[in-house]
């Protein structure tokens, strides 16, 4: 992998849930760490999600939900992953997530699962390194 | 999708796999290695019955919501469309938010439609080169029409126009600094001028100043005006009747343009090149006037030397 490409992320919103501070503010954070964002905007569902990440060659989908569904939609998008074989996108999560909830989604393979208040200089560095591991 | 071969990635494209495309994409555009195999067989492939529009102007004058709106048309009429959608980058951090998918989203799930969103790199000199790459493999792939939107008018969107077949240039009502903007050299490179947001109220007098200006023009070159309100789907069918007549129109002197084009297609690579080693020198330099080893007239000369200029 060419160091030099800039890291690409698909900020998703998968399911009926207008919150979009989280989303704004992450772009804005990614941006500044001198990444490439895409957003899907509100609404997306589960296929088109798979399907922009793979249209657009993005490294990783950040899902964000603040309904408490986030189980749900990872778990769907994860089998949307698999059917087209694109198990090496990386996925993360944030936004209202159950701590409960989190190991069944680290179960899944989805990353960060931040909630409320993380630092962005957390997950900005974690982002940075799940595409180049040191 | 893992590492693939120029050789695997040019036998998906002319399978019609988009996968394939996309990850051409991303190889083109950070050559990454394979990208000359990649580009040499995109250009000789060509595309002959692909048309390219370029969509450009200020921000927030509806150039995603037209774009989606032409989309919509055009897949009525049944044709593939591909569109490259670019945005800036941030000349401080060098990453950049590409926002235009939002408002082409309800393309999303047609497979006759493949947005790719961009960065312009601008600071890398790259936005005519990125684009032009990313054009070559679109026609390769047999897009039956292609839309490039950019962001503003200046010498980069000058370049993409010389690209695309031809340009429209979008406006708002009520903004006398954006026809300020097209006695400064927007003039060049409409083909077609649309007015977008016209149930606005100073959409009559924009339209009037924008006309008065262009009657500078000899007749034969004044670019038509449109009006729309594109997120009602409003004035699309002229927009689309008028690229049709010009593209007939333009065809005629065809040589002329393609000539153009090529020798543009030649700058803009050896441009980008020659900026990446550029900055690199530069780079280097700074750090010696820095140091205090030499002052800025010295590091410039000595660059210059290295290029032998």
């Amino acid at each position: 992998m060419n160091e030099n490409k800039p890291i690409r992320v698909l900020i998703a919103k998968i399911g009926c849930d207008i919150h979009e501070r989280g989303p704004i503010t992450l772009m804005t954070a990614f941006r500044d760490a001198g990444m490439e964002v895409i957003y899907t905007g509100r609404y997306a569902t589960p296929e088109r999600v798979v399907q922009t990440a793979m249209d657009e060659d993005v490294d990783i989908i950040a899902l964000s939900d603040h309904t408490g569904s986030m189980p749900i939609i990872a778990e769907s998008v994860m089998a949307e992953l698999k059917k087209n074989d694109e198990m090496d996108i990386h996925v993360m999560a944030g936004g209202l997530i159950l701590p409960s909830d989190i190991p069944a989604l680290e179960n899944m393979g989805v990353k960060g699962n931040y909630g409320p208040g993380t630092p962005l200089e957390t997950i900005i560095k974690y982002t940075k390194s799940l595409v180049h591991p040191v | 999708m893992g590492w693939t071969s120029p050789e695997k990635l040019i036998e998906l494209i002319e399978s019609g796999n988009r996968r394939g495309l996309s990850r051409a994409i991303s190889v083109v555009e950070n050559q990454l290695e394979g990208h000359e195999p990649l580009l040499n067989y995109a250009f000789n492939k060509g595309g002959g019955a692909s048309l390219t529009l370029g969509i450009t102007g200020p921000p927030g004058v509806g150039k995603s919501t037209l774009a989606s709106a032409l989309i919509k048309k055009y897949r009525a009429l049944k044709k593939t469309v591909g569109v490259i959608a670019v945005d800036p980058t941030s000349p401080y951090t060098g990453g950049a938010f590409l926002g235009d998918r939002v408002r082409m989203a309800e393309h999303g799930g047609d497979s006759g439609v493949y947005i790719r969103s961009i960065a312009s790199r601008k600071s890398l000199g790259g936005l005519s080169e990125g684009t032009k790459r990313i054009l070559y493999l679109y026609k390769a792939f047999g897009f039956d029409m292609i839309i490039i939107e950019t962001v503003g008018v200046g010498q980069d969107e000058i370049d993409i126009s010389i690209m695309a077949d031809l340009t429209a240039v979008l406006l708002a009502p009520g903004a006398g600094d954006e026809l300020q903007m097209s006695k400064a050299g927007i003039m060049e490179v409409a083909d077609l001028f649309i007015i977008n947001k016209s149930d606005r109220p100073e959409a009559e007098k924009t339209g009037h100043l924008l006309k008065s200006t262009l009657l500078t023009l000899a007749k034969e070159y004044q670019p038509p005006v449109i009006n729309t309100i594109a997120d009602q789907h409003v004035g699309i069918d002229a927009v689309i009747d008028a690229i049709q007549s010009i593209h007939r129109k333009r065809r005629e002197n065809g040589i002329e343009r393609y000539r153009q084009r090529i020798r543009e297609e030649i700058r803009s690579a050896v441009a980008f090149r020659l900026n990446q080693e550029i900055r690199n020198a530069v780079d280097v330099m700074t750090d010696r006037v820095l140091s205090g080893d030499i002052t800025p007239i010295h590091a410039a000369s000595e660059i210059c030397r290295k290029f032998k200029l």
